[in-house]
């Protein structure tokens, strides 16, 4: 058995990697890790990637060097094509996150309610300065204590 | 008691300085130095020497050489400083010097206002200095640049404590990498420390260049670029706060409140009146100059 503990990190691309960093830090609150590569003694300065740390949740990026297209202008939600990250944040924040990106600036799509039996209340769809999809939403059952995950017992 | 939301985060204090003030290196032969940089600085400028020191003062900069029989310079670092020289006058400095022996290199470097090749020369005792073409008569320093080891505590110093803000970077887009590809690196005169050629395992041992990563940093009119170093360079010891080459920073702020700034940051300064002295997390010499004690 492979005894995976949970996922641990992302890594993306990004045709300016400061510059998404950023967004992740101003627009969902990340905290900035560190610069891989972006010293002198590990490979005499290697193409920098930042690391940033958004929750538990570690994302690094790199620059996008074959100039793929991440996603169409004016798609905000990752459809079957796509992939995003999603986050939830509690009940009670939800509307303030939404203002928060109005104040950013940043273009939305939602909130959509999801389905009244099923464990997501909400979400919000929109996607970074790269093109990266993401999702924030609240859980209805974000009050359910969870059982902690228990590796290499099963 | 209020709610933490309901806490006003003041702004952080920062020394905030405003322009590079000067430039502190080392020379072997004073006389010979002013001989050098006469021609480059013109006129419009106030020379003073004495046998330890030459300086030269025109507005609010001034380069200062202190003699050294063995001075410390950084000639294959990508540590130089950038003067400016009114663009008429470029031409004939550059033949003049190269006419009494010295080296001249036309380089171009990554910047946007440094895209097109300029005159790279070396002082008698081994400065690198740059002749930027510029239609400002009054600046005399238009950028220095520093090798930096790590761009984390780099720009945790410089960003940070400083308050220092990000002008240009180089090496963090796609972009930067795109453009290299497409030019012939046998034609393209980008200086040597914009570049570097450690492979990676993809390239299958061809050499390919790519940007050396860097960041410039604003200080009002002036601009000090931090390079990653391409190779590792042997430092004068850590205690050591005065030295050369040194870069000095304007503040507005008092010698009080700059160090009370500096107080809440694990850097090390050594103080003298209204002068700051301390390094760089990567060693580099710097000196804060206050207005007034």
């Amino acid at each position: 058995m492979a005894e995976v503990e949970s996922i641990s990190h992302s890594g993306l691309r990004a045709d300016d990697v400061r510059q998404v960093e950023e967004f992740w830090q101003s627009v969902l609150g990340a905290a900035h890790m560190h610069v891989s590569s972006g010293n002198a003694y590990l490979g005499h300065g290697g193409t920098p990637h930042p690391c940033a740390l958004l929750g538990d949740y570690l994302f690094v990026v790199f620059p996008e060097l074959k100039g793929a297209t991440l996603s169409a202008d004016g798609q905000l939600r990752g459809g079957p094509e796509s992939y995003r990250h999603a986050f939830s944040v509690p009940r009670a924040r939800f509307e303030a996150f939404l203002a928060h990106l109005k104040e950013e600036h940043v273009p939305f799509e939602g909130p959509v309610e999801h389905p009244h039996r099923g464990p997501l209340g909400e979400s919000v769809y929109f996607k970074d300065s790269a093109g990266h999809f993401f999702e924030v939403c609240w859980r209805r059952d974000e009050d359910v204590e969870y059982s902690a995950v228990m590796v290499g017992e099963a | 008691m209020a709610s933490p939301a309901a806490v006003v985060q003041a702004e952080p204090t920062r020394i905030a300085p405003d322009l590079i003030a000067g430039i502190v290196l080392e020379a072997a032969d004073l006389s010979a130095t002013r001989a050098f940089y006469e021609p480059i600085i013109g006129r419009n400028s106030t020379w003073s020497e004495n046998a330890q020191e030459l300086t030269c003062r025109r507005g609010p900069q001034h380069i200062r050489f202190m003699q050294r029989s063995q001075p410390r310079t950084m000639g294959e670092h990508a540590q130089h400083f950038g003067l400016r020289v009114t663009a008429s006058r470029v031409g004939g400095v550059v033949e003049e010097l190269a006419a009494q022996g010295f080296d001249r290199l036309e380089w171009r470097e990554d910047h946007p206002d440094e895209r097109s090749p300029s005159a790279y020369l070396t002082d008698p005792s081994g400065n690198r200095v740059q002749l930027v073409a510029s239609s400002v008569a009054a600046g005399l320093i238009h950028h220095a640049a520093f090798e930096i080891n790590n761009f984390d505590y780099a720009e945790y110093f410089y960003l940070s404590a400083l308050g220092a803000a990000v002008d240009y970077y180089h090496g963090w887009r796609a972009e930067d990498y795109r453009v290299d590809s497409e030019t012939d690196d046998t034609s393209d005169a980008c200086a040597p420390w914009t570049r570097r050629d450690r492979g990676s395992y993809r390239d299958q041992g061809q050499r390919i260049l790519r940007p050396n990563a860097q960041v410039y940093l604003r200080f009002g009119p002036t601009l000090l670029g931090l390079f990653i170093a391409t190779s590792a360079r042997q430092q004068p010891p850590e205690e050591m706060m005065r030295g050369t080459p040194r870069v000095v920073l304007r503040t507005n702020r008092t010698p009080r409140e700059v160090a009370e700034i500096l107080d809440g940051f694990p850097f090390r300064y050594e103080r003298g009146g209204w002068r700051f002295f301390l390094r760089d997390p990567s060693g580099n010499f710097i000196e804060l100059e206050c207005q007034g004690p």
